[in-house]
């Protein structure tokens, strides 16, 4: 053979490459010589034309058995692998355990926050017009610069928009805060029902048993029941084509029943209406003042966002010139639940809680790492043998890798086992119902995660295990090194920052939901009951009054249109004017409730000046007002009393001034007050008891309750437990973190009970030494915790100022809020360091006891 | 002992007829002209490999290619392994055709 080949007598580059590429290293070079051998002699007797088309054909039936050639050997080498990590595993069981329960428990973690923030998500994401469906939402420019939005509009919007808009497909409202007495003649409970426009049915994806959704809203008098409400008023027969009662309304047709929403959608489930009922229940449904209505628009698919937002901004000028309203704008309606209007909602608890869970795995990985580094010189030998034996460092590190990856894998495993029994908890803790469904994407994705835990986790121990060189390795002379021992005291230090930083997260977190549940709200909110009323129990209220007051155990009552626990009516701004205003005070945000005059004795609260309303002045009704402390400063109105007080338009004379108190949550601070008497317009009643026999008094309210008003089962609850679930989410953020915190201390304490295990029996020579050259128990105690302590402290001393910063950042977020006392952060350093003492502590008080000849005899 | 497939016997028996010439190029012709199997270098270097794994054949470095930063090439030769799985491959073809040849099956 010509040992100088031209360039044109070389095989084709391409097909080359590719056999290059594809064969493995040992025989790539005998292949490509062959091949070329073979070609030449084709070449040489055939010609350039067939020699290059054999090569080719060559090339193309050589790509099968390559590929399967080289999975088969990398099946190969893969359960080689297994096999060592088996073996590994099984020779250092406390090892591996403490490597994959935490892992294990980091990837659950993991897991579980995942299928969490999958299902919030998820919310709304199922309409199938999903992206094209919108709700118009008010833009307000305060006068301190920022932006108030809000979402109730005006009746006669949807149709303004209808209109004037070629974009808008369909456009519907929705109505939903009242509350009617539901139900046949002997049996009704209070229920809210929503009133819609029948293209409702359209937009939204509202799955129907029965009934045709076309036609369910088309007459003013029917109803659309969901499943439940079906079942609980006609659980024997078909609720479709039945009549059902609606307050004091009438007769209602029932045309369709629907499924219950899914849990993942901002839209409540409630019985659907048709607006026009609203009509004939006396309320104008075409009006441009008072919006109480939400707007939601279907646009057409091809619409130019912007330029609808555009146009529709100022589109309420032409008909409501005083329209209080800057602007109108829009938001897509599968942003409703994660994000609130002004800031905050869902979105931040998820940010919260994933980083948290990717602190959580880290931590395993880090102890992971930690351990492996440190027992990496037991490997050392090994490494040495394949060293010599030929092994490329390449192929070393690629073994270590594969190891923690193996790990990983047992863990993902491990984990999934656990999410799955831990799934309940989780939805317990959220109130959400997530299923564990399992697809092939989210297994895709899973997996990925387990394999780059593996990568991270094992990456470090890879690089030092396959660097060592091999003699010293074989002769032993290798020790851990001064950069790695450093390099796992910074991760010792940084699980135990976390590990802290969550100790003191938790307490903060739950000294403040038990400020807001134990500070006092300017009323004694004991032992008063609530219900809700609709029009017709407004009508009996003066029968239930007589009846109830009959009754010694019943103290007084009241009704109000404000439930106490969120924000009812408000005004403000020129809507609000007084006698003696100056032109610089404008009254901000003011909420306005209409009381009658038990109000004051049955919350007893105090008046500052002046008298509350009386059944004694009858003017009362329609003339007086009450109004509360933070008023008055903010009106800086020095004798109030008899002064002129208007509001929408209307006169009131100031009659007193009564003491300030919490009208809904301590999540804002209070605000003006305007308390008027109206006979109509509550929402609810509020009944003072005596604590002495509480179920007997609350049978006597059911059964009066049930006489005066035919069939009402009312919904009593008491008031006081009412107010703690407004903070539902603080609960949750209290047992979210409780649950953080243990499994970051977990991870973070067997973590350390491995290295301190690993680091005593290292050293026992060393404490042997010390022992018989007359050290004492207590001395060398110190000694073998001495490293570990400074960790900790290091830590604590990083991680307190921040700690500091960041909750009192989110203590802001309350306008009232308790105080962080150093007592807090002396708690957490107190709590971590016992701990690491307590994990490390076993192993080195047993090496502190042992026998010093049973160390040194060997020597 | 174990078994042999038959394309592993066709491999082991081409090396053992080529003795000291044994070699890719060389290999796949033999398999060639004696039994019209065109094997790739895929197959045929993958079969090898496997064998050398089992311990059936063992790689020699020939003498570097004559050319700048030549490689050698690398010759194959039976082990003693290897002629054992080929007796053991005689007999047992013997085995299964023993009493039989081509005339048999016209009998059915």
């Amino acid at each position: 053979m010509n040992s100088k080949r031209n360039k044109d007598l070389n095989p084709p580059r391409l097909p080359e490459w590719i056999i290059q590429r594809l064969a493995w290293a040992e025989d790539r070079f005998s292949i490509q010589e062959n091949l070329r051998e073979e070609y030449m002699f084709i070449l040489a007797t055939r010609g350039a034309r067939s020699a290059n088309l054999w090569y080719w054909g060559h090339m193309i039936r050589s790509l099968f058995p390559f590929v399967k050639f080289s999975i088969y050997w990398r099946s190969v080498m893969i359960k080689n692998y297994l096999k060592l990590v088996l073996r590994s595993m099984n020779k250092h069981k406390g090892y591996s355990f403490i490597n994959i329960a935490g892992l294990a428990v980091g990837l659950a973690c993991f897991i579980l926050i995942s299928l969490w923030i999958n299902f919030e998500i998820s919310y709304d994401r199922f309409h199938e017009n999903g992206d094209d469906l919108y709700q118009v939402i008010g833009e307000n420019l305060l006068p301190n610069g920022n932006l108030d939005f809000f979402p109730q509009t005006p009746a006669a919007l949807a149709h303004a928009l209808d209109s004037e808009r070629p974009e808008i497909r369909n456009v519907s409202r929705s109505l939903e805060w009242m509350e009617f007495l539901l139900g046949t003649e002997d049996r009704r409970f209070l229920e809210r029902v929503r009133f819609v426009d029948p293209a409702f049915l359209e937009m939204f994806s509202i799955e129907f048993m029965k009934g045709n959704p076309k036609e369910a809203l088309s007459q003013p008098q029917s109803i659309i029941l969901t499943e439940n409400i079906a079942k609980k008023h006609f659980p024997d027969q078909d609720a479709l084509g039945e009549e059902i009662l609606l307050g004091s309304n009438g007769i209602f047709l029932v045309t369709g029943v629907i499924k219950e929403m899914p849990a993942n959608s901002f839209l409540r489930s409630l019985c659907l209406l048709p607006i026009e009922a609203l009509g004939d229940m006396g309320m104008d449904i075409d009006r441009w003042s008072g919006g109480n209505y939400f707007t939601y628009v279907h646009l057409e698919e091809e619409a130019n966002l912007e330029f609808f937002k555009a146009q529709i901004s100022g589109i309420y000028k032409k008909y409501a010139p005083n329209w209080a309203v800057t602007k109108l704008t829009l938001r897509p309606i599968t942003r409703i639940h994660l994000y609130d209007l002004n800031g905050g909602g869902p979105i931040v608890y998820i940010y919260i809680f994933s980083g948290l869970s990717v602190f959580i795995l880290l931590l395993a990985m880090v102890n992971f790492t930690n351990l492996s580094t440190a027992r990496s010189f037991l490997r050392a030998k090994e490494i040495g043998v394949r060293k010599t034996a030929g092994a490329y460092r390449q192929q070393l590190t690629k073994q270590i890798l594969m190891e923690s990856i193996l790990v990983a894998l047992f863990s993902g495993c491990l984990a999934v086992v656990i999410a799955y029994f831990l799934l309940p908890v989780l939805n317990q803790l959220t109130g959400a119902r997530i299923d564990f469904n399992f697809n092939g994407e989210t297994a895709l994705f899973l997996t990925g995660i387990v394999i780059l835990t593996g990568v991270i986790s094992g990456i470090y121990p890879a690089f030092i295990l396959s660097s060592m060189n091999p003699v010293r390795a074989i002769k032993g002379a290798i020790k851990p090194g001064k950069n790695s021992l450093l390099f796992r005291k910074v991760l010792i230090a940084f699980q135990f920052s976390l590990s802290i930083f969550m100790v003191i997260a938790m307490i903060g977190v739950n000294k403040q939901l038990k400020y807001l549940k134990t500070k006092g709200l300017g009323y004694n909110q004991g032992n008063i009951l609530s219900m809700g009323l609709d029009r017709e129990i407004s009508r009996c209220y003066q029968a239930i009054q007589t009846e109830f007051m009959r009754n010694p155990d019943i103290l007084s009552m009241t009704r109000s249109s404000s439930n106490m626990r969120t924000e009812s009516t408000t005004t403000g701004g020129d809507a609000v004017t007084w006698e003696g205003k100056p032109n610089n005070i404008e009254m901000p945000k003011t909420h306005l409730m209409r009381v009658d005059p038990e109000f004051v004795t049955t919350f007893q609260i105090d008046m500052l000046e002046g008298r509350f309303f009386s059944n004694e002045f009858p003017s009362d009704v329609t003339e007086s007002a009450v109004i509360n402390e933070t008023a008055i400063k903010t009106m800086d109105l020095k004798s109030p009393i008899g002064k002129r007080l208007t509001v929408w338009k209307q006169n009131f004379r100031i009659i007193g001034v009564i003491k300030d108190f919490h009208f809904y949550s301590l999540h804002d601070e209070i605000r003006p007050l305007i308390f008027i008497h109206r006979f109509a317009g509550y929402s609810n009643i509020f009944i003072r008891i005596n604590s002495q026999d509480i179920p007997k008094t609350l049978d006597f309210i059911q059964d009066k309750i049930k006489e005066i008003v035919p069939g009402y089962v009312p919904n009593l609850k008491f008031l006081d437990e009412n107010l703690h679930n407004i903070y539902i989410t603080e609960q949750r953020m209290v047992t979210g973190t409780r649950y953080f915190t243990f499994l970051a201390i977990f991870i973070s304490c067997i973590g350390l009970l491995g290295l301190a295990s690993f680091s005593v029996r290292q050293r026992t020579k060393e404490i042997a030494v010390r022992k018989v050259l007359g050290a004492s128990e207590g001395n060398i105690v110190l000694q073998l915790f001495k490293e570990t302590l400074i960790c900790v402290i290091a830590a604590n001393i990083v991680v307190c100022p921040i700690a500091y910063f960041v909750l009192q950042g989110w203590l802001q977020n309350y306008a009232y809020h308790t105080t962080l006392g150093i007592g807090i952060f002396i708690l957490a350093s107190v709590l971590t360091v016992a701990l690491a003492f307590l994990s490390v502590g076993w192993n080195v008080f047993k090496a502190s006891l042992a026998n010093p000849v049973d160390s040194l005899r060997y020597e | 002992m174990n078994e042999i497939s038959k394309a592993e016997e066709m491999v082991l028996l081409a090396i053992w007829r080529l003795r000291d010439e044994a070699y890719g190029v060389s290999i796949r012709r033999k398999i060639l002209n004696d039994t019209g199997k065109n094997y790739t270098y895929g197959t045929l270097y993958g079969l090898l490999r496997q064998m050398d794994h089992k311990g059936y054949i063992k790689k020699i470095k020939g003498e570097p290619l004559p050319k700048k930063g030549g490689r050698s090439k690398s010759y194959f030769k039976l082990t003693p392994v290897g002629i054992r799985v080929l007796k053991g491959a005689i007999a047992l073809h013997k085995r299964m055709w023993k009493d039989i040849n081509e005339f048999s099956f016209d009998e059915s």
